[in-house]
């Protein structure tokens, strides 16, 4: 089976925001990569929190500066 | 549907050019390989080598890991095969973010497991029967990289067993992470993969 960016693609109208499409926008840029490619992203770390959460997982944000460890809560 | 498979190329232990198969999907029959022909082999011969020669990756499952990985978008897998038997098998992750001065932040393909099969591994059997599986496997995760619009970067922790492979390879050493099992963090600039992927030409 193909996967990824070696499947053929679809194509969906996105409707987005001012601010959404400032965000998408500007994550883009930084990151030097399309919008498609952010949206892409988004998606599998979206599927990839809701997998580990859907297993009784926590997922945790940590700063080692602070040395602080909060749990992302997605409700 | 069928999984995308490109011709690649080994060397065997007389140094000769051998035809090989590069899938972009590990499959069942890569699987089954692990399991009767990999782990045999690895178990017969841990027996002959002392216990401070033994891979580190010894214990690493690849049935367990397929159930863990497989469906998730994030993750791609690759497999290697000559005369019908798996030679390599890697796990990668595109969703992983670089950690290197100039590009941090930036999105890589981090490269979760990277295994050859244990003939092709010198310290269970000299002289190995392939050589070239790894850099194989590493060129298939800088061009899915490049096709991901990440430059060709990746990342990955190696076992230090490993370490001298990817020093060898052109990555940049990112010292010893104490977040990951202390495991040593290396990573390929867009530069670096261009290197790896076209060793003979010069970059500006």
């Amino acid at each position: 089976m193909l996967k990824g960016c070696d499947m053929k693609k679809k194509t969906l109208t996105l409707n987005l925001t001012e601010e959404e499409m400032q965000v998408l926008e500007s994550l883009a840029q930084r990151k030097e990569v399309s919008k498609t490619a952010i949206i892409r992203l988004s998606l599998r770390l979206y599927q990839m929190i809701d997998y580990r959460l859907g297993k009784g997982q926590k997922v945790f944000v940590e700063d080692d500066v602070k040395q602080e460890k909060t749990e992302l809560l997605l409700i | 549907m069928t999984c995308a498979i490109t011709p690649v190329y080994l060397l065997n232990h007389s140094g000769e050019v051998k035809e090989a198969e590069l899938s972009a999907e590990i499959s069942i029959k890569h699987l089954e390989d692990w399991h009767l022909r990999w782990r045999p082999f690895m178990i017969e011969k841990l027996k002959e080598i002392p216990p401070e020669k033994h891979p580190q990756h010894q214990h690493w499952n690849w049935l367990k890991k397929h159930q863990a990985l497989d469906g998730q978008l994030s993750m791609r897998s690759y497999a290697v095969t000559s005369d019908n038997e798996t030679q390599g098998m890697m796990w990668v992750r595109t969703t992983g973010f670089s950690q290197i001065p100039g590009a941090n932040g930036k999105p890589i393909v981090y490269i979760e497991y990277i295994e050859s099969a244990p003939w092709n591994v010198c310290t269970l059997q000299n002289p190995v029967k392939y050589r070239g599986i790894g850099r194989i496997l590493l060129g298939a995760a800088i061009e899915l990289s490049q096709k991901e619009e990440f430059k060709g970067r990746i990342g990955l922790h190696a076992l230090s067993q490993a370490e001298p492979f990817y020093h060898g390879c052109g990555f940049s050493d990112l010292g010893v992470d104490h977040n990951y099992h202390n495991l040593r963090y290396y990573e390929m600039t867009e530069q670096q993969a261009r290197q790896f992927l076209t060793p003979g030409e010069t970059n500006v």
